[in-house]
């Protein structure tokens, strides 16, 4: 079972920093990084069937197609339509929150600024989705 | 009532009965002068005629009287003997008297003392017995001369009879002397009197109760008159004819000489056909005068009624606002001038019109002038509130992206400064590391700036959600936050009962936290920190507070204290970024409330602020 988990993320920084976060879940594997939404979806569509990631760490602002359409897009395949997608983002603007949930984001957080912080809301996700939660069942 | 109706009335009353009076009285006046003319003719006829039929008896008497005493007729019938000369001589001197009257003195005889008739100028009447007769009888016992009426075999009036006793020189009687006249002889006199007079009016003798003479028709000698009834009025007796088919006046007078009265008869409608004719005539010349004043009221009413009415009708035209009309300045001058100003009035309501109707229309032109400036004005507003929304949908992106793309690099500045030190920390000394830990607190603090300003910039684009809010507990939540985050502070609250507000929930909540937060890091160098919340009315106001005593601030600086960014303590004394209060002013302001602070430097502030119900 491949332990995978995508990352959606356009800031080279925000990438390094977050892959640095993420080494420190046990349960990740690997770390698959897309730039931008096309690129996201286009690694998700070259996986193989059963061997999608567990887990979708998904930026909003994104160049070439933001990361509500690729959540859309997701949800609109019946491949992926169960795939666990967490919205990580700078801000947390109201329609963004409301326009997330209502197209099936199973989670929505805040960067913090404060890296420490940062650290520990990664971690915990990493704890979360790849050792406390079911995955969805494989298709 | 209209003026003509007035004018006819004032006619009436001033005109026509004064007139009608005038001419009655004339008429009265005339009536009573004609009368009075009248009955002066009347009674002078009536003297005429007297005096004429007097003057013939009186003649007859004294001829009767005279031939009794002539010496001649004494002497003869002294020595009267049938067949002597005396007796020849007597019937000559007789036939001589008669003569003196051949028409009417038919005979003339001598009656001896035993009433046989010795001598007569007629032939037929001698030897004839006398001695029964009035006049015969009469002069024997009284001896002086008398006038005695004869009548014939019917009784009727035929003859005046004269007798006078015949005496000698000793005055003894001899005989009596006797005159005969024909009754005619009145008749005559009678005839001359009555052929002058009028229709109707005639004379008569009357004697005992008979017509004696009328003048006219021989036949009615004789015949009874009516009974009549007599007045004495003046000298003269005046009366009616009883039982007469229509009144007569009569004139009636005793003769002097004769037991009979002259009667003069005028009937009345002498009188009343004058009367009658001046009553008429002055009635025609009444109603003459009636109609000179009718013509003359007439053109006097056309003169005034005329134009006056032609004013009225053009007075009702110019009430029914035909204001152009003009009326004709006719008639007397009080209505040329009544048309003359009824003209100059209805000019100046022209002119008041055409003033109005230009007021109305520069009133009118400013209303759709006001319309469309109004009209201009709701674009212009429906523009702004376009750009306005534009703006705010510009607002809400950029402050989207500044969330995004200012918190991305502090991140990477927080995050790369935490691996340097995680990673490369053994290789830096104690101050290195304090510079990392520098930069570290910059960065985050930058990130608290910008989620407190983004959150600022946010209240003004929130719409009010009203509930029923209770403060004291929002209050009282807020400090055991506050308390938990620092467990180790010893901080005395003192939250009072308040009441009820209608308030956004989330925004007050968000404007008690940020003043908890004031009082709690401003009194963290208090050892014995008191921080209070409640609530007194003032002027119908219920104004909440916060009292804290902890460092306070300077009051020349109160106005400054919600100013973004504007904060009155240094950084390292107390930290914060100057949004805080600012964001409080701006809820508070939402709600249409206001906020104050006093405060003393090192004696604690107060901060004031007022909720009205919307």
């Amino acid at each position: 079972m491949n332990k995978s988990i995508l990352l959606v993320e356009d800031d080279p920084d925000d990438q390094v920093l977050t892959i640095r976060s993420l080494r420190k879940s046990r349960g990740v594997k690997e770390v698959l990084v897309a730039n931008n939404g096309v690129e996201a979806l286009s690694i998700l569509a070259s996986m193989e069937e059963g061997c999608l990631p567990v887990l979708v760490l998904l930026d909003l602002k994104l160049p070439k197609m933001d990361g509500l359409e690729v959540l859309r897009q997701i949800r609109a395949s019946e491949r992926t339509r169960f795939l666990p997608v967490v919205i990580m983002t700078s801000s947390r603007e109201e329609r963004d929150l409301s326009a997330c949930y209502a197209n099936g984001a199973n989670s929505f957080v805040q960067k913090p600024v404060d890296y420490d912080a940062f650290t520990e809301a990664v971690h915990q996700l990493g704890t979360y989705w790849f050792e406390v939660n079911c995955e969805p069942p494989c298709r | 009532m209209t003026i003509g109706q007035k004018f006819l009335v004032y006619l009436t009353l001033f005109a026509f009965l004064p007139s009608t009076v005038v001419i009655y009285i004339g008429w009265y006046l005339s009536c009573r002068e004609i009368r009075s003319v009248n009955d002066q003719n009347l009674l002078a006829l009536h003297a005429q005629v007297t005096a004429q039929i007097e003057n013939f008896i009186g003649d007859g008497l004294e001829l009767a009287r005279a031939m009794g005493q002539s010496p001649p007729v004494v002497e003869h019938v002294a020595q009267f003997e049938p067949g002597s000369t005396h007796e020849t001589l007597l019937i000559r001197t007789l036939a001589n008297a008669t003569t003196l009257d051949p028409v009417f003195f038919n005979s003339s005889g001598i009656l001896n003392l035993y009433g046989l008739n010795i001598v007569d100028s007629d032939a037929s009447r001698i030897r004839k017995d006398e001695a029964n007769s009035a006049w015969y009888t009469r002069v024997l016992s009284n001896e002086t001369v008398q006038l005695v009426l004869d009548r014939d075999q019917l009784g009727r009036f035929n003859g005046l009879v004269f007798s006078a006793p015949v005496r000698n020189a000793d005055q003894r009687v001899l005989g009596v002397i006797r005159n005969r006249y024909e009754i005619t002889a009145i008749q005559k006199i009678m005839y001359e009197a009555n052929v002058s007079l009028g229709p109707g009016t005639y004379l008569t003798v009357v004697a005992e109760g008979q017509l004696m003479a009328d003048g006219f028709d021989y036949k009615r000698i004789g015949l009874p008159i009516p009974e009549f009834e007599a007045t004495q009025e003046r000298t003269l007796a005046w009366g009616h004819f009883s039982g007469a088919a229509h009144a007569d006046r009569l004139v009636l007078q005793n003769l002097n000489t004769a037991p009979w009265t002259l009667i003069l008869v005028q009937p009345f409608e002498r009188y009343t056909r004058q009367e009658r004719h001046i009553g008429i005539t002055l009635l025609f010349l009444g109603f003459c005068l009636f109609a000179l004043i009718s013509l003359a009221a007439l053109s006097v009413s056309r003169q005034i009624v005329f134009p006056l009415r032609e004013v009225q009708s053009k007075a009702a035209l110019l009430a029914q606002g035909q204001l152009h009309l003009h009326i004709e300045e006719a008639g007397p001058r009080e209505t040329q001038q009544l048309a003359k100003y009824l003209n100059e009035m209805a000019a100046r309501l022209e002119d008041l019109l055409e003033d109005l109707n230009q007021q109305i229309h520069n009133r009118k032109q400013a209303e759709s002038a006001v319309l469309a400036l109004n009209a201009e004005l709701e674009m212009r507003v429906e523009q702004r509130t376009q750009e306005l929304a534009e703006i705010n949908r510009e607002l809400e992106s950029f402050s989207y992206s500044v969330s995004h793309d200012l918190r991305s690099p502090l991140r990477a500045v927080d995050g790369f400064s935490r691996a340097l030190e995680e990673d490369y920390g053994h290789l830096l000394d104690s101050a290195g590391l304090n510079y990392l830990a520098r930069i570290r607190r910059g960065a985050q603090r930058m990130g608290q700036l910008i989620d407190d300003l983004l959150r600022f910039s946010k209240l003004s684009r929130t719409e009010l959600v009203l509930k029923t809010c209770d403060l004291g507990q929002m209050t009282a939540q807020i400090f055991e936050d506050l308390q938990a985050s620092e467990p180790n502070r010893k901080v005395k609250w003192r939250i009072h009962p308040v009441t009820s507000v209608q308030a956004d929930a989330n925004l007050i909540h968000v404007a008690l936290e940020n003043l908890a937060q004031n009082a709690w890091k401003f009194t963290a160098q208090r050892e014995e920190a008191v921080i209070e919340f409640g609530q007194f009315e003032e002027n119908h106001e219920q104004i909440f507070y916060f009292r804290d005593n902890g460092a306070g601030f300077d009051p020349a600086f109160a106005d400054k204290l919600f100013g973004v960014f504007q904060r009155l303590h240094d950084q390292n004394e107390f930290p914060g970024t100057g949004i805080g209060l600012a964001t409080v002013q701006r809820i508070v302001h939402k709600h249409n409330g206001r906020i104050w602070a006093n405060a003393q430097v090192d004696h604690g502030a107060c901060f004031y602020f007022t909720l009205p119900s919307f």
